[in-house]
């Protein structure tokens, strides 16, 4: 085997979540037509599957009825003994069904539909830089939706979310898009982007092989900025208006970061690292009861390994 | 012409009539901490929550739409348990009753939206020369475009109805839940303007008639397309989307179904120009609308003065 190249499994089925937050429309009534109109996500060489993470959440536009299903998935979690929260439940229950997360018979691979109000476009949550499949995955979406596709890669921080059981995990995320609206622009866009992932799954199982190739446009998760608050706890100041709508672009010391609501300027002090730092997920409405106004992340490019599958049972 | 209006004594300011309408809620908190800025010297500037239970909760509503409340119907009912009809109660008692001698002189009410609305007003009645002069000030002194969003053809049942001057304030695009600069910081140098404008009219400065443009009256609402089930069928067409206030002809595309089937306008049996407003708002989708339809006016209004205060009589 060519050190150049990673040998995969092939993949059996792919699982595309939509709902895992209900009111992130995209996903949600992408399924729903899906499920309507299969044609459009079968191929071949492996069987999709489409299922609704959180159906109560959905039911009720919300993003969650006790807790974020999206942090549901840490071993912690789906061991606790009888939770009462339903999304705790609900993990459970999905682990079940399609995991256990990152063993054997885990399910091959989940992409995980969400939007968001921050001026994102297309963005991929990955998990691991060091799973070949996912990172070339990308990488072929980068190539062929001709549309920016940045890589917001958590790995530096403990797995939780949904697609995190699966041995090949993926999340989407396409903004801006306010919660509990449908965007013909940003919905059209998320079609087009799963298109393009069953595409590749399908090249691969078929045996096409993806050449080493270099990743750019990855956002390592570094560290969160909370708006500024007063003794209370309240919001004492919005995203400043240059850096509103800036996702992924470089934040450097000095810069306004927020605007009191008396229009004083709060600038970034910067960090003691030397690293040059970047801005994500700016001013998602989830995050303001996280206490998150936007990531820092550093910036990177990857040497990543070339793709085939696997020699298949009929092969060996 | 002129008419005279008695001088405003009190104005009330309301943000959190929808818990997840953010700017109208920092600002009213804000402004109870820093109140100079809306302080004028010839009224009293009141601030209020609206519906304090869902601002906590960051929701639209807890039980039911507050700002469809101020229907005599449910100002009048006995003992309902919805929580917004306990405050909309609660509220008429505090500062109407609705529409009486007694009720307060002029209500601001803080709204955002989803759709492309821009600052837009939402004005009861075109009669109340107070409100539609508010207007003309604002339209003039804002440096960007303000429409007035006219639903006087339909029962009031809004907040801002127990007021004898109401005014609804709605700004977007914002998504809910979220605070922008941009939307946050109009949405301060319209109250600003409308505050300015009561006390110029409370110290005796005399509007001249005018007209009024970029009146939008609401005539018709538009569902999306919708399957058996009621599920949503299509999306607002890209051509449609943001595009507030534009006209909207007979064979326009309005929605793009999933499959990317374009559905067309097909049109209203009268021969009026047809415009469109709030399309595509997070909150109307439950409300089976998915942007109004509107015919555009302008018109013309009446000069405003103060009438002879007590010591003047």
């Amino acid at each position: 085997m060519s050190l150049e190249y990673s040998s995969v499994d092939s993949v059996k089925k792919v699982l595309v979540y939509g709902g895992t937050h209900g009111n992130e429309l995209s996903g949600v009534y992408l399924i729903k037509h899906w499920k309507k109109h299969p044609v459009f996500i079968k191929r071949s060489s492996f069987e999709t599957i489409l299922d609704e993470a959180n159906p109560a959440a959905v039911k009720l536009c919300k993003r969650y009825v006790d807790t974020d299903l999206n942090r549901c998935f840490t071993d912690q979690i789906l061991s606790e003994s009888n939770p009462s929260e339903y999304e705790k439940q609900r993990a459970q229950q999905l682990n079940a069904q399609y995991g256990p997360k990152k063993s054997p018979s885990a399910i091959d691979f989940i992409i995980d539909l969400h939007n968001t109000t921050a001026n994102n476009g297309v963005s991929f949550v990955v998990e691991d830089s060091a799973d070949i499949f996912i990172m070339q995955s990308c990488a072929y979406v980068q190539a062929n939706l001709g549309a920016p596709c940045r890589i917001f890669l958590t790995e530096d921080y403990p797995a939780y979310a949904v697609c995190s059981m699966a041995k090949h995990s993926l999340g989407v995320e396409i903004g801006p898009q306010p919660h509990g609206i449908l965007r013909a622009d940003v919905t059209l866009t998320m079609k087009r982007v799963v298109a393009l992932l069953l595409d590749f799954t399908h090249l691969f199982n078929t045996g096409h092989e993806f050449p080493p190739t270099q990743v750019d446009d990855i956002f390592r998760t570094k560290d969160r900025v909370d708006f500024p608050r007063d003794a209370q706890g309240d919001l004492n100041g919005v995203i400043h208006p240059s850096l509103q709508d800036n996702d992924w672009s470089r934040l450097n010391p000095g810069d306004p970061i927020f605007l009191t609501l008396d229009e004083e300027v709060i600038t970034w002090p910067g960090v003691s690292s030397s690293n040059e730092m970047y801005v994500a997920f700016v001013n998602e409405a989830a995050y303001y009861e996280k206490n998150l106004a936007f990531w820092l992340c550093t910036r990177e490019s990857k040497q990543v390994a070339g793709l085939r599958r696997g020699a298949t049972d009929v092969e060996k």
